[in-house]
């Protein structure tokens, strides 16, 4: 499972960041999503990014979707950069390397379509295949790729009549539509069954392998994170915190907030007594940033420093980087 | 260990006009005084229709088709709604997977708080404010939120406060359907060591209904799993970790990837649960079960074995009518 990372990225991004407006007329506020975020996806790699809700990890999947438009940064696709404005025809072509699962198959399954012809609109609006018949056969091809047996069966059904893991399938097979290299999953699992979770994760390791996807892997699982990715970037407060390889990251977190996460975490398989958490709080206001460090009034090694300059990212070593004041600065 | 609630051959479902959704069979358990007991298992299982229907709480299309409840010597089934009312909250509350939206919008904090105590007791208004008081310092919010609206409140907050109110008149039993799904992780853990530090210092019994079975082998004393609306195992949760006997606690307990460890293949359950308007012939896991004997499992409806004081399981693979078809 573990790839090698010196392969030239296939996106790059460099200080993204995102605010909105939030509030009308005389109490106009603004929230800070996302504030200066660095990662670069390898070919074949899946980067896993995990937060807790509010930590703007759904944003940065939303920008390099180019379905929001950044306040500042940049993002390269293949190393070549992307405008922040882009007419029709280029984002097309954008999006024809880069597509999104999103988090509820409920809901971003339109439920007057069939499968067939949800799955038919990619392969027209970006003319992968022509022709009726070979619509049809490509169809069936991709409901073949994604585990939905006999395809035949599945095109003429709408999405109220499959189950939750069938209909994430359906949006797996929609993203693969286009042959993209990249793939967004935002949550793909959180809303299925547990017992069903895992045969997802499993359909989207093989289709890696397959067709050489990448994937940025959102979750706020950090176990889910572990079995799927390669390496993993811990979030809080719009900033990264914390990256390198899976194993690293869950067997050596470094900071405060991955070591959280992890206490946080149930593992029954490291002994039946709960860690006990002596962290309270919880995600900060992001309308308000602090000056220092976002994590220091929870953190318990907080020192004055931290909430007075915000620490940068610091390298460990090859991969793994972490933002906190607690290593050498 | 004194029995607080017995449920017994209970079944429950929703009657629609053109179907009858059987949601959960013969449910039979025993609940002490101070047990910590966990209920796993897939949604549609019927394990919220279950602690509805136990709380009296089921309506239409909801219904409670026969069995028994008996919580503390009285029969919960037979009781009408007026005698029903005056029990809930004073010796049983629940609370419900999406506080957010139990709390009303429009009126404090206080007030909400105030209105379940006054309803069964005649605390006077001055003792009110303390008791309310006492209760979200309990749960480890700030008093000062008794002015506040729901909405100033965050998400593991308002689920706080609806756990205070849970406790408020010190009740023997609370059942909690899946109280922290919709929160963080890290929120999670902190409202689970609140809950057993008071269970802890007062003494109730818990249901905890979720789908999270590596939560529940932390935090429970026993866990019973359920599959299309029976109870498959039910076990120590020490025991169910160690060693699940039927093949679906084998597989829930398997499909979480390990946090720590070396990254392998795993794989989840094939397949999906059955139509529970159905009647099912025999096992309800057979569709799914990687270990089951046809002939046998598609046939007779496997029934309860003790295999281990405390640890029972409803699978073929333990009884005669299993072992006689292996040889």
């Amino acid at each position: 499972m573990q790839s090698d990372y010196k392969v030239e990225n296939i996106l790059n991004v460099k200080g993204l960041k995102k605010e909105f407006k939030i509030g009308s007329f005389t109490n106009v506020r603004t929230v800070h999503a996302v504030n200066g975020v660095d990662l670069g996806i390898g070919q074949k790699e899946v980067l896993g990014l995990v937060g807790e809700s509010g930590s703007g990890k759904t944003t940065i999947a939303r920008l390099i979707a180019k379905l929001y438009d950044p306040t500042d940064g940049k993002i390269f696709l293949n190393g070549k950069e992307i405008p922040h404005k882009m007419n029709r025809k280029a984002l097309l072509n954008y999006r024809k390397d880069v597509q999104m699962v999103f988090q509820d198959p409920f809901s971003s399954l339109n439920p007057l379509h069939k499968v067939g012809y949800t799955l038919s609109r990619p392969l027209k609006v970006h003319k992968i295949v022509n022709g009726n018949n070979n619509i049809k056969e490509k169809i069936e091809e991709l409901l073949e790729e994604c585990g939905l047996t006999p395809a035949k069966d599945f095109t003429n059904k709408y999405p109220h009549e499959l189950s939750g893991g069938q209909m994430q399938r359906v949006g797996i097979a929609r993203a693969l539509a286009v042959n993209p290299k990249l793939i967004l999953a935002d949550e793909p699992t959180s809303m299925l069954d547990v017992s069903i979770r895992l045969d997802i994760m499993n359909l989207m390791l093989d289709l890696k392998e397959k067709n050489g996807l990448s994937y940025l892997f959102i979750t706020h699982d950090l176990a889910g994170a572990h079995y799927m990715s390669d390496r993993i970037a811990i979030m809080y407060a719009g900033f990264l915190v914390e990256i390198g390889s899976s194993d690293d990251v869950i067997n050596k977190p470094m900071h405060p907030y991955t070591q959280l996460l992890k206490k946080a975490t149930p593992k029954p398989e490291s002994g039946l007594e709960p860690e006990k958490l002596d962290i309270t709080g919880e995600v900060p206001d992001l309308t308000k940033l602090l000056p220092g460090c976002q994590f220091a009034p929870r953190c318990p090694f907080a020192k004055q420093r931290c909430s007075e300059e915000p620490p940068k990212m610091l390298q460990i070593d090859e991969n793994r980087f972490v933002r906190c004041f607690l290593y050498k600065h | 260990m004194k029995t607080l609630l017995k449920v017994k051959d209970f079944n429950a479902g929703y009657v629609l006009t053109s179907q009858r959704i059987h949601a959960v069979k013969n449910v039979t358990f025993k609940l002490d005084n101070g047990e910590f007991l966990g209920i796993a298992g897939e949604s549609g299982c019927g394990k919220s229709t279950l602690a509805l229907g136990i709380a009296g709480l089921l309506n239409p299309p909801g219904e409670v088709f026969s069995g028994e409840v008996e919580f503390d010597g009285k029969n919960l089934l037979k009781m009408k709604n007026d005698s029903l009312r005056k029990l809930r909250w004073k010796e049983f509350s629940i609370v419900f997977q999406s506080s957010m939206n139990v709390l009303n919008p429009v009126i404090k904090i206080k007030s909400q708080m105030f209105d379940a105590i006054q309803y069964h007791t005649n605390m006077p208004s001055n003792h009110l404010e303390e008791r309310a008081k006492e209760l979200l310092e309990l749960v480890n919010v700030s008093p000062k939120y008794l002015e506040a609206y729901p909405h100033q409140l965050s998400g593991g907050m308002k689920q706080r406060v609806v756990i205070a109110m849970a406790l408020s008149l010190n009740p023997k039993l609370i059942i909690m359907d899946e109280p922290t799904t919709a929160l963080d992780v890290v929120v999670q853990r902190n409202i689970l060591q609140e809950i057993d530090k008071l269970r802890k210092k007062f003494g109730f019994s818990i249901i905890f209904i979720t789908h999270d079975l590596s939560l529940l082998v932390e935090i429970s004393d026993t866990i019973a799993i359920m599959y299309a609306g029976q109870i498959v195992e039910k076990a120590p949760s020490t025991k169910l970790y160690a060693k699940p006997l039927h093949p679906y606690s084998y597989g829930l307990m398997h499909s979480f990837p390990p946090l720590v460890g070396k990254r392998q293949r795993l794989h989840g359950i094939a397949g999906h649960p059955p139509d529970l308007t159905e009647d099912i012939e025999g096992c309800p896991f057979f569709e799914r079960c990687t270990k089951r004997i046809n002939g046998v499992c598609d046939k007779a409806k496997p029934s309860f074995i003790e295999i281990e004081p405390g640890h029972i399981v409803a699978c073929h693979l333990y009884d005669e009518e299993g072992e006689s078809s292996a040889k």
